[in-house]
């Protein structure tokens, strides 16, 4: 048949990126909600993206990592006793948090050669909407694919066909309402 | 340093700063989307679509080659022809979606009337697109005929390419019409 490749593309990814856009849809109307502290704040119309970035790359990390020990046989018994398992986080733990920090620097000097040079409340501010930020969607991404893979694979699928857009559309969407809820906050 | 930390970590550097510099080339222009309406309401979605679509299409054609369904050589070929296709149709669709939905949030919940938001989506969508999807298939192909496995190294790139790309598409777009 004439173009069954581009029609099964087409049908397969429809429903999911359709579904991906519209969770980010959801949360940018909390964004607009604080558009005008974005839109003069010149910190956090750069924080924002990056942000968001790093948060979405770290779903894809979990999940895969997870996905590969799950395959691999080496998540075994009680899942506090699995070394595999601690290692992985503990790895990704040092990841999220150093980056976390590395964040807020860009930042800041991506700011101050901007021109707005931030005072150092506003440093402490960007700091605090980072780390939260970061450490909370990954606290929220690491228990959905661990449990969700767990859950999956007991049901003979493929955990990365589902993890992957289920764990970075959570963490888009997480980022923004928490990005939101800090600026309202801090702001 | 273990060797996942070495790679997950650089690839978070590279993703780190793609976004500073998407989030820079806003602040330049912060003027001129400010009367935007909704522009925060389409941006995540936007972004976002860059993964979805330009990140599928490259994990196909990983999968393609890897099971030898396809050469890493620009020839016009069914599966590479599909794929092109399948993705400029994603991405008129979904871009129209955005900006459908930018559109309703800022008719109903400001009482802003700008149906200019979907021209602005739909043009943004285009243009990023066609300049990304060569630069996806090419990097695949060139990365995949180097021994490297595209999978794993263009996750960080299609993101960071994703970002100053998309975000160029919208202040262009946004600069000649709105």
């Amino acid at each position: 048949m004439r173009h069954r490749l581009f029609a099964k593309i087409v049908k397969e990814s429809l429903k999911a990126i359709i579904l991906a856009s519209l969770i980010s849809s959801v949360g940018g109307f909390g964004l607009q909600s604080v558009e005008q502290k974005i839109f003069t704040i010149v910190p956090l119309l750069i924080l924002f993206p990056t942000l968001n970035n790093m948060v979405g790359g770290f779903g894809t990390v979990i999940s895969s990592k997870f996905t590969s020990l799950l395959y691999e046989g080496r998540i075994r018994g009680k899942l506090s006793r699995s070394k595999p398992l601690r290692d992985m986080f503990r790895t990704v733990t040092m990841v999220v948090l150093i980056s976390s920090l590395l964040v807020a620097g860009v930042v800041y000097l991506a700011s101050y050669f901007m021109g707005s040079n931030p005072t150092s409340s506003t440093v402490v501010k960007l700091l605090i909407i980072s780390v939260v930020s970061t450490s909370f969607i990954f606290l929220i991404i690491s228990v959905i694919a661990v449990v969700g893979g767990i859950y999956i694979h007991k049901h003979q699928q493929d955990p990365d066909n589902f993890l992957i857009p289920l764990t970075t559309s959570i963490a888009d969407l997480g980022t923004m309402v928490i990005f939101t809820l800090l600026v309202m906050v801090l702001f | 340093m273990n060797k996942d930390f070495k790679e997950i970590f650089s690839s978070q550097v590279i993703s780190i700063v793609g976004g500073a510099v998407a989030g820079i080339a806003l602040s330049v222009f912060t003027n001129r989307l400010e009367v935007v309406p909704g522009l925060l309401v389409l941006l995540p979605g936007f972004l976002g679509m860059r993964g979805n679509i330009s990140g599928s299409l490259s994990a196909r054609l990983g999968s393609a080659m890897h099971l030898g369904k396809l050469k890493p050589k620009l020839k016009n070929t069914k599966i590479l022809r599909e794929n092109i296709l399948a993705t400029l149709v994603l991405a008129i669709v979904v871009s129209t979606f955005l900006g459908l939905i930018a559109y309703a949030f800022t008719r109903f919940a400001f009482g802003i009337d700008f149906p200019k938001i979907i021209l602005v989506s739909v043009l943004a969508g285009l243009i990023s697109n066609f300049i990304q999807m060569p630069l996806t298939v090419l990097a695949s192909f060139y990365l995949y005929s180097r021994g490297h496995d595209p999978d794993n190294i263009m996750g960080p790139y299609i993101t960071t390419l994703g970002d100053i790309v998309s975000v160029a598409s919208l202040l262009a777009v946004i600069l000649v019409i709105a």
